[in-house]
């Protein structure tokens, strides 16, 4: 048996989100600790996509490229692997695990029994982007052992379920065996450059956006359409959208409202490095008062009822939502995003 | 006008590869970016001590491998994906993905990848693909087009592969600002600059790689066949110290100059000479590589004569990171409006 999950296991901390708490874990493996929350402001990670499909939708508060754009706004070298080839893969994971390098490796959630058991997702929530560290194998008894943000101890996988997980074909978004290698500098960049830098790329990345379905715009449409769904799905599919939205907006891995109540905390903690109060108290406020708004309104998607899209309640906070988002933006342009 | 003759409209490729073949990227999205400016903002400047892995493999034009194009997506607002597969096969598998989802669907997207060609692992550019199994890829070296058959490709054997696809800001109605201010992206890329040089991954980048190379040389531990390999490496990154670059710090220099206008700093333009100066002497390392290469001198010579210009140069560098922090701390950047 190969492992490093003992050593592992010390500095392991549970989350609030699986991307953030992996880079958390990864840093402080490399002794260097930095909160959840700050993770995922380096990574610039507040986003939102919204692509209406003619069978499913796509929905999340988060951005893309999180892990890739926090090493990179710290001086880590990142590379992000995929392979069609589940052997290919797992030879990898095993070679890095036996030099000590414990592995972030990509999997869908539905394959994974501890997860499906524990936050009862199902088949619907077709999700190939959970991401855990893969820290153990024991070849006689084909088992691995990983760490989950949702749980303190590592969980026991079998080894074939880890690599049903990691090389499922689910659509739209397939882990493709997916696992990051990193590269760690002598010293990581300096902090306040850092944050600066991460606030600033995020704000360019929610006002232009590189894809029709993210960012502000993104926002802005979701509020719009979301009343005429009805005119354009049928209940089957209404049904299934809303458990998809909770889920995706509030339920698995956002922290709360959206990931609006995680970038509030990485504001405060920024506030901080940078040795600025506006931050504080300018930023912080909408975003606290975003997460309540987001947490409402995917409070009204938890189980499926028609009257939502005519409710007073719910139009309103369409309303609000988008002009609170980009209000957000606008004042985070002005104090730290230039 | 397709993607491959807009691209090829662009000009001849030139100067440091990854730049070359970027700043077509860029113009491609209807951006206009300087060859100095390019090249200080994909965060290139860097040294490297290669270990025995690195230097059995091809080697690439550049230090930093992917991390140029990487940084200068983000300097720029650009959003880089990078994916990295093992296997002739996967690439090819994921090239095809990739090409077909953008070709397909929406506007044509130039991949980069890196294929070896030739003495090296050279950067090129795919930009277009005919019958299902005919690539053109723009060659980032040579500014030469490639036409490779699927089968060719899949013959290719390296360790790994990537393929990187730049999307742009979205220019559903048209934008002058829509990528991100140069003042900031100037800033941070000197920012990192400075922190790659000083920090270095181990002993084997920047100033203690430099450093340690130095002290190799001194106590003479390294024997007459790795003195080779790497005199051999570090001709091949630079192309053979193409255009007296002396190992990029006169692109550096060219950079200082531009981001001095556009930070409307004087000081940098003054940093400008240092890297100039250190331009010359990396010359004259590269000069004694390429002798030694040819046999022109021994080992012997070539560890003494290293050695003893590779210490003054550390110091010269570690002046010069200096000089550009203390610039940088000196701006005002974090304070509120």
């Amino acid at each position: 048996m190969t492992t490093l999950t003992g050593a592992f296991g010390r500095i392991h901390r549970m989350g609030s989100h699986c991307a953030t708490a992996v880079m958390r874990d990864i840093f402080a493996f490399h002794g260097h600790e930095l909160s959840e929350d700050l993770c995922f402001g380096l990574g610039s990670g507040l986003g939102f996509i919204y692509v209406r499909h003619p069978s499913l939708c796509i929905f999340g508060g988060r951005a893309g490229g999180l892990e890739k754009q926090m090493a990179q706004v710290l001086g880590v070298r990142f590379a992000a692997y995929q392979s069609a080839d589940n052997e290919a893969a797992w030879a990898r994971a095993r070679w890095l695990i036996d030099r000590g390098i414990p592995v972030v490796c990509d999997v869908a959630m539905i394959n994974l029994p501890y997860m499906v058991a524990r936050l009862r997702v199902t088949e619907d929530f077709q999700f190939g982007g959970h991401k855990v560290i893969l820290t153990g194998f024991d070849p006689q008894r084909e088992e691995a052992q990983v760490y989950d943000y949702v749980w303190r101890e590592p969980q026991v996988v079998r080894l074939d379920d880890l690599k049903r997980a990691r090389g499922s074909q689910i659509k739209p978004d397939p882990p493709e065996n997916g696992w990051f290698e990193f590269t760690f500098p002598n010293r990581l960049a300096d902090l306040r450059v850092a944050v600066n830098e991460a606030i600033a790329y995020n704000v360019q990345q929610m006002l232009y956006p590189v894809a029709f379905g993210l960012g502000l715009r993104a926002i802005e449409r979701f509020c719009k359409e979301f009343p005429q769904w009805p005119s354009v799905m049928n209940e089957t599919r209404l049904r299934r959208e809303f458990y998809i939205a909770n889920m995706s907006f509030e339920k698995i891995g956002t922290g709360g409202g959206n990931f609006r109540r995680i970038y509030a905390r990485f504001l405060r903690e920024a506030s901080r490095i940078l040795e600025t109060t506006a931050l504080e108290t300018e930023v912080v406020p909408v975003y606290v008062e975003l997460t309540t708004l987001w947490k409402r309104f995917s409070a009204r998607l938890e189980r499926y009822d028609p009257a939502v899209f005519q409710d007073p309640e719910v139009r309103e906070l369409l309303r609000e939502i988008p002009a609170r988002e980009r209000d957000g933006i606008s004042r985070l342009r002005a104090i730290a995003g230039r | 006008m397709s993607m491959a003759e807009a691209i090829l409209a662009a000009g001849p490729v030139t100067g440091y590869p990854y730049a070359g073949l970027m700043r077509r990227i860029l113009a491609y999205y209807d951006l206009d970016c300087s060859p100095a400016i390019c090249f200080g903002l994909g965060c290139e400047l860097d040294f490297v001590l290669p270990g025995p892995d690195a230097l059995a493999g091809p080697p690439a034009p550049g230090f930093n491998g992917n991390r140029f194009p990487q940084e200068l997506s983000r300097a720029t607002g650009m959003m880089y994906r990078e994916v990295r597969s093992l296997g002739a096969g996967t690439f090819v598998h994921y090239l095809d993905l990739e090409w077909e989802d953008y070709a397909g669907k929406m506007q044509p997207l130039p991949i980069l990848t890196h294929l070896p060609l030739g003495a090296g692992l050279r950067p090129v550019l795919l930009i277009d693909r005919s019958g299902g199994a005919e690539y053109t890829f723009l060659c980032g070296l040579t500014g030469e087009l490639l036409h490779l058959h699927a089968k060719e490709l899949e013959a290719m054997s390296l360790p790994e592969y990537s393929h990187i696809i730049f999307h742009q800001p979205l220019n559903i109605i048209k934008h002058p600002t829509k990528y991100r201010p140069l003042r900031s992206s100037v800033a941070y890329a000197l920012h990192t600059t400075v922190h790659q040089l000083t920090a270095g991954i181990g002993s084997e980048t920047g100033l203690p790689a430099m450093r340690r190379f130095t002290r190799l040389l001194c106590e003479a531990a390294l024997a007459p066949q790795e003195l080779l390999a790497l005199a051999r490496y570090y001709l091949a990154v630079t192309r053979d110290n193409a255009d007296g670059n002396g190992l990029y710090r006169l692109d550096f220099a060219a950079f200082l100059i531009e981001a001095a206008h556009v930070l409307d700093a004087p000081d940098l333009a003054e940093i400008a000479s240092v890297y100039r100066k250190l331009a010359a002497r990396w010359g004259l390392f590269l000069e004694a590589c390429g002798r030694f290469h040819t046999r022109q001198l021994s080992a012997e010579a070539f560890r003494e004569g290293a050695g003893t210009v590779l210490a003054p140069i550390a110091e010269a560098e570690e002046h010069g990171a200096m000089l550009i922090r203390a610039y940088l701390e000196k701006t005002v950047e974090f304070e509120a409006s």
